[in-house]
């Protein structure tokens, strides 16, 4: 009996599958972000929508760190930590992105569009 | 002699689908063990002996065996009517329709890494659609593309263990007819 586990359309329907499954990687809306959340072993220190321009300093155990939403853009301006690797990540804009001072102990991430509105335009602790 | 010749056909399918059916739980309910960084995302090594059924016996045979491990499964694990259990059930029947079809149509020139993948991709097609259906989030559907990389790669693995299964298998039954 003839070997049939793994034919020309076995290739064939793998490969099809697996540009799809690429296919709809790269066509997938990647959805903009709506806040800005910053974080500090999981408490809430900052939250803002990405639309107003705006900078903020939020303190760190090494000292302030400055935060500038700008064009729906966030990046790290300036931070009291050693190498300064959160200043020089790119900025970020879409919703699940991340940026993180881990000296200072700062998770900057962004949130997508809330469905319920909230009540408050921003919210500093 | 002609009809106790079929008699014991019958008598060794209704065993060997009995046998898929209980392997087939036992898969189901071991991977329901393992640990795995989200609940839904195993392997589907159960999914090997309803590829086994649909080889050697056909589509009905296929549904027998899918529907018995999704049913027993979900009774033996506490999740019978739980969203897991819809999640399985939706995937299941989906994954099996796919199979079936394709193996319809294709006839003998899909083998069954193909026809595992299909059902692997199908799986996950039928679960996101009961998962956007129960959750009612589209974030659901961002999770489409990679499951389709990860169902390939577990599909092509199942479709080889399958058929190395088979193998021995026809070799096994064509000697005692």
């Amino acid at each position: 009996m003839a070997r049939k586990c793994f034919t020309l359309w076995d290739c064939l329907v793998v490969a099809v599958l697996l540009i799809t499954a690429l296919a709809s990687w790269l066509l997938m809306p990647h959805a903009d972000g709506a806040m800005v959340i910053v974080e500090r072993q999981g408490r809430v220190l900052f939250r803002a929508p990405l639309h107003c321009r705006r900078e903020v300093s939020l303190d760190g155990p090494l000292g302030p760190t400055v935060i500038s939403i700008e064009n729906g853009w966030v990046r790290v301006k300036n931070s009291s930590c050693p190498r300064h690797l959160c200043q020089h990540h790119k900025a970020i804009r879409r919703s699940g992105e991340m940026l993180a001072c881990l000296p200072n102990g700062l998770v900057i991430r962004v949130a997508g569009p809330v469905s319920v509105p909230e009540p408050y335009d921003f919210l500093s602790h | 002699m002609i009809s106790s010749a079929i008699d014991r056909l019958r008598a060794r399918r209704e065993a060997l689908l009995a046998l898929f059916s209980a392997l087939a739980i036992a898969i189901h309910a071991f991977e329901f063990l393992l640990p795995s960084p989200v609940p839904w995302l195993r392997p589907g090594l159960a999914n090997i002996l309803t590829l086994c059924a649909l080889f050697l016996y056909g589509g009905r045979a296929a549904w027998l065996v899918a529907l018995t491990r999704i049913c027993l499964g979900g009774l033996l694990l506490g999740t019978l009517l739980s969203p897991t259990f819809f999640l399985a059930l939706s995937g299941g029947v989906a994954a099996t329709a796919m199979m079936t079809l394709a193996h319809m149509l294709a006839g003998g020139r899909l083998g069954t890494v193909g026809i595992s993948v299909l059902g692997a991709a199908g799986h996950i097609l039928g679960q996101l659609l009961m998962a956007a259906w129960l959750l009612r989030h589209p974030g659901v559907w961002r999770l489409f593309p990679p499951l389709l990389m990860l169902a390939v790669v577990t599909g092509a693995f199942n479709g080889l263990a399958a058929d190395l299964l088979l193998q021995r298998l026809r070799l096994r039954l064509a000697r005692c007819p």
